[in-house]
């Protein structure tokens, strides 16, 4: 018995946090835990940009995927982001910027890449409030490994009679070295801010896949994506 | 000893100064209890109490470091910040509220003025897709419009976890097929949402004699089928 109570008394005595170390774990414990609500119930006071694309997703049904590339746009607004994401079967783009309730997620648009098809492509042009610029982003993946360049064709398009015409504004070229390569595919995302539009034409983007013979793999007019306005 | 206690908020100094008054003011009484007068009891306490300087290091021992405080002020801050934003976002919490009525409730969508119904039935289905549930609450059959046969089929999508934000794609993307395998138009159709729920409201032509349709979702790797029974009645 007495070894017992020798024991007890080598017993390291526990000791107290400091009073301002114990405040300062019980304020940020009070913090995280109204962040946590906030973030969850209401979806908002996110400090991380991510966490709105991920709403972005979500409301795009699409599995939540890495971020493979970011761009600042201050074009839209100061703070305006634009996310390319990308998972197994899916990729999205995705639009965040920091508001007074932290960072929200905007707008988006998901490819559905299971079709087993050579190449997806989407499109999401966004201007802001007042401004004269409309930024267009170009975004896709590459499955098909015979593709080692791609190139989109930014077309104003219009009208002399009954006759469709066109004229190409802009050529974005997505080169080898370009890509974001993974294991399901190499993705790619471009940028081309519009200041001055021909009148009396609309916009059409066209994209071209090539081999590396230089010959046409697949060539097709971009018909998805989204139009958000800031 | 108060000199001593060097690098301390205005705050901590006053809280050390109540505590201290508080144990001195306890001993000071129960001396008096037993017998001690005013001056004897008061010569104890502080006596009982040590050495003041070694009082202050002792304590400042517990109040060491800046960067603790200021650690502390900026939490007090970011929670303010947060309760601010929580106030000014109120009307986001539609999107929770949405999102747990979808489930239990469901809104009672209101019908087009072109279909008279001759039967309503309130199923209960609900198939996962994804990260989501679609559930069909209502099935109807009638007339739409000039005398066309039709069934309508309301339905509400929502995130699996109670709060999480619904995808508006999965009522947008869904397809009716009728029960030979072709694919139903919508006639007419509306829809509204939030985060939180999806609803969509279908009219879509049927065939007298139909007892079922089909409602299909493909998309993302997701393939998903389930039969909508169509209630038995007659329509003149």
């Amino acid at each position: 018995m007495g070894g017992t109570k020798n024991e007890a008394k080598a017993a390291p005595k526990r000791e107290k946090l400091p009073a301002r170390r114990r405040r300062v774990i019980r304020r940020i414990a009070i913090f995280l835990l109204l962040l946590l609500a906030v973030n969850y119930v209401m979806h908002l006071g996110y400090l991380l940009p991510v966490q709105g694309i991920r709403d972005i997703e979500a409301r795009q049904g699409a599995p939540h995927g890495e971020t493979l590339a970011r761009l600042w746009t201050p074009e839209v607004h100061r703070t305006h982001l634009v996310y390319l994401r990308g998972s197994e079967r899916a990729v999205t783009i995705a639009d965040t910027y920091l508001t007074i309730y932290g960072w929200m997620g905007g707008f988006g648009w998901t490819l559905d890449c299971t079709e087993e098809s050579p190449l997806y492509a989407g499109e999401m042009t966004m201007n802001g409030d007042g401004r004269q610029e409309t930024v267009c982003c170009y975004y896709g993946r590459v499955d098909d490994p015979e593709i080692v360049r791609v190139e989109i064709s930014v077309r104003a398009v219009g009208y002399a009679g009954t006759t469709e015409t066109w004229e190409e504004t802009a050529s974005l070229p997505v080169e080898p070295e370009d890509f974001i390569a993974r294991e399901e595919g190499r993705y790619f995302l471009v940028e081309d801010v519009i200041d001055n539009w021909p009148d009396n034409t609309f916009r059409q983007a066209w994209i071209t896949a090539y081999n590396g013979g230089g010959d046409v793999v697949t060539e097709f007019q971009i018909m998805e994506g989204t139009h958000s306005h800031f | 000893m108060s000199a001593s206690l060097k690098r301390l908020t205005q705050q901590e100094r006053e809280a050390i100064r109540q505590e201290l008054d508080g144990h001195m003011e306890d001993h000071m009484e129960a001396l008096r209890e037993l017998g001690y007068d005013e001056q004897e009891a008061e010569a104890r306490t502080l006596a009982a109490m040590g050495d003041p300087a070694e009082v202050g290091r002792e304590l400042n021992r517990q109040y060491t470091g800046w960067g603790w405080v200021l650690l502390s002020r900026a939490a007090v801050l970011l929670t303010v910040v947060l309760c601010v934003q929580a106030l000014l976002g109120l009307g986001i919490l539609d999107n929770f509220y949405d999102s747990v009525r979808a489930r239990i409730l469901p809104e009672d969508l209101m019908m087009d003025n072109d279909f008279s119904p001759q039967v309503v039935t309130h199923p209960d289905i609900r198939v996962t897709a994804g990260s989501d549930v679609l559930r069909i609450y209502r099935v109807s059959v009638g007339t739409f419009g000039k005398n066309i046969y039709a069934a309508e089929v309301a339905m509400v999508a929502y995130d699996r976890i109670p709060g999480g934000v619904v995808s508006d794609r999965l009522t947008a993307d869904a397809e009716f097929v009728d029960q030979w395998g072709w694919t139903i138009n919508s006639m007419s159709g509306r829809g509204n949402g939030s985060f939180g729920a999806d609803y969509s409201l279908q009219y879509l032509p049927i065939q007298e004699g139909d007892t079922y349709i089909t409602l299909r979702y493909d998309r993302l790797g997701e393939d998903v089928a389930v039969k909508i029974p169509l209630p038995e009645g007659s329509v003149s």
